[in-house]
């Protein structure tokens, strides 16, 4: 079974869902945690019980990961009182934290302390790696009253899609192998980086942990990368 | 220069500043309680981060700080903020100017005590206690869950059992009664973490580097923070036990940090938690020589 832990509100991790049907994936959200079911134990993973889509599993009926939130916002908590949402969404996301970094089954990106689907990177920490991986990029500053990065339309942009170490798309005339030194220095199994051309020059612009799953060529390509990863309770 | 981080009558900080004060070393406050008065230029030049911070009495450059200390809390919090919009440019630029030295803490070329990153493992109890384990430490048995019937299976196994909260927000550990049962449905509500009793004597441990400094903790309540008979003493502890919490404090990528453990009245040592940004102080009986320790650190060039 493929998990897909997503938020209630995302419907194309739902589709997803439905799209893998045949290898019950089910959609974890952030409801599931506080629902009557779980049992984890510090060191005693292949015993655990989840709940998915508001029923108990076995931890071991599970084969993979897909992580699409990088933290539980408060205001997603509707079944909360208001007033307990900050708390529970901190509560939630600690377990969600221990939760997909216990679980031995590949996980699509792992979590690390302060973001729940890789490293919770600013702008400036992915332009010192684009330096390490010979990634080109353009240097900028961050001001007070200055928005990083305004939003440019996205089909300006070329993008790079790995997964796994193993290029899945790639538009950008020449950055896969940068991009894949730099999933390596972000240690993440998927990465996305996004490319806008300056100066007749292809360069970084930003880099996206959250698989698209409304895209058939990645769910196809993740539903592989679970299968062949061969894992086995 | 050291640049502390935070409010000035944070204990901790305001003894490390009273320190290198002391050793005239030039020392520059980012104080919480102004960050929306905050000017900032941060840009990456051959991969360091450079740049500067202003205030309305202040400035200097990020490139001459050789050691940042800091003790930040949650600038949302504070009562500067409390009659704030959170939809106010106010509020925005307090939320951006915390980005911005988070950054700058996280990536500076400086002596950092401790990176914004390496704290962060103390947000879930469960992800740094399975770390504590991993490092070869032993810890109680926990389980966390929502289901009522693993918590009784639980407390029948081990008959002595303690709850508490698995994030970062401070809840009293508290001890599982046959009072509790009627109310262990509420368990369904919130994942929570449950606990072995360990019965014995408890140490916080401070750790800088290499440097470890040791106190015995007394006290009458489950948890010694709340309870207003706890009294510390300086202690020594098992040379390989000290290892151990310099072993776990290098492993969670931290110079500095307040780890708690207890012996077991059989002698075995359980580490409990590793505090990423100790407030120090309240350990009386050690806390000058960590002042001394940390400011020694941080005042070196």
């Amino acid at each position: 079974m493929i998990l897909v832990f997503a938020s209630e509100l995302d419907e194309v991790a739902r589709d997803a869902t439905t799209d893998w049907s045949e290898q019950e994936a089910v959609l974890l959200t952030p409801a599931d945690i506080f629902c009557k079911g779980w049992r984890t134990r510090i060191g005693g993973v292949r015993d655990w019980s989840i709940v998915a889509n508001g029923q108990q599993w076995p931890i071991r009926s599970v084969s993979g990961v897909v992580s699409r939130l990088p933290c539980i916002l408060a205001r997603e908590l509707f079944d909360i009182q208001p007033d307990d949402r900050p708390f529970a969404a901190a509560e939630a996301t600690a377990f969600a934290l221990f939760f997909l970094s216990s679980i031995p089954c590949p996980v699509v990106n792992r979590p690390t302390p302060n973001c729940l689907n890789g490293p919770n990177w600013q702008p400036e920490q992915w332009v010192r790696a684009c330096l390490e991986a010979v990634v080109p990029f353009k240097a900028s500053c961050r001001r007070t009253n200055e928005v990083i990065n305004p939003e440019t339309a996205s089909s300006c942009l070329r993008s790079v899609i790995v997964l796994a170490g193993k290029c899945l798309e790639d538009t950008s005339d020449g950055c896969l192998a940068g991009v894949l030194r730099l999933a390596r220095l972000a240690n993440v199994t998927f990465l996305q980086v996004y490319f806008m051309q300056d100066k007749g020059e292809t360069i970084f612009y930003r880099a996206e942990l959250t698989p698209d799953l409304s895209k058939v060529e990645i769910r196809n390509a993740l539903r592989e990368y679970f299968d062949s990863s061969k894992w086995s309770w | 220069m050291v640049a502390l981080w935070g409010m000035i009558e944070d204990p901790p900080l305001a003894a490390v500043q009273r320190g290198l004060w002391d050793l005239n070393v030039e020392t520059v406050h980012i104080d919480q309680r102004r960050i929306s008065g905050y000017f900032y230029e941060l840009a990456i030049q051959d991969s360091a981060l450079v740049g500067c911070i202003r205030s309305e009495d202040n400035a200097f450059r990020l490139e001459d700080v050789k050691a940042i200390y800091l003790r930040p809390y949650d600038w949302s919090q504070l009562e500067e903020f409390a009659d704030i919009d959170s939809y106010s440019e106010k509020w925005a630029a307090a939320a951006r100017f915390e980005d911005a030295i988070t950054l700058w803490c996280e990536m500076a070329d400086a002596e950092v005590v401790n990176r914004p990153s390496a704290m962060d493992s103390n947000n879930s109890k469960p992800y740094q206690l399975s770390m504590i384990s991993d490092c070869g430490f032993a810890i109680p048995d926990t389980i966390i869950t929502t289901d009522p019937e693993a918590v009784i299976a639980f407390w029948r196994k081990h008959h002595n059992v303690v709850y508490k909260s698995i994030s970062s927000r401070r809840s009293i550990v508290t001890r599982l009664n046959a009072g509790d049962l009627d109310r262990l449905d509420e368990v369904a509500s919130c994942p929570t973490q449950f606990q072995r009793f360990i019965e014995g004597t408890d140490y916080r441990v401070h750790v800088l580097g290499n440097q470890v400094f040791a106190s015995k903790v007394v006290s009458s309540s489950d948890d010694y923070r709340y309870s207003a008979d706890t009294k510390t003493t300086a202690a020594t502890i098992p040379a390989h036990i000290a290892a151990k919490c310099i072993f776990i404090t290098n492993k969670l990528g931290l110079l500095f940090s307040g780890i708690d453990l207890r012996e077991a009245l059989d002698g075995e040592w359980f580490c409990f938690e590793v505090n990423t940004c100790p407030g120090y102080t309240s350990f009386e009986d050690q806390a000058p020589q960590i002042t001394k320790a940390l400011v020694k650190l941080l005042a070196q060039d």
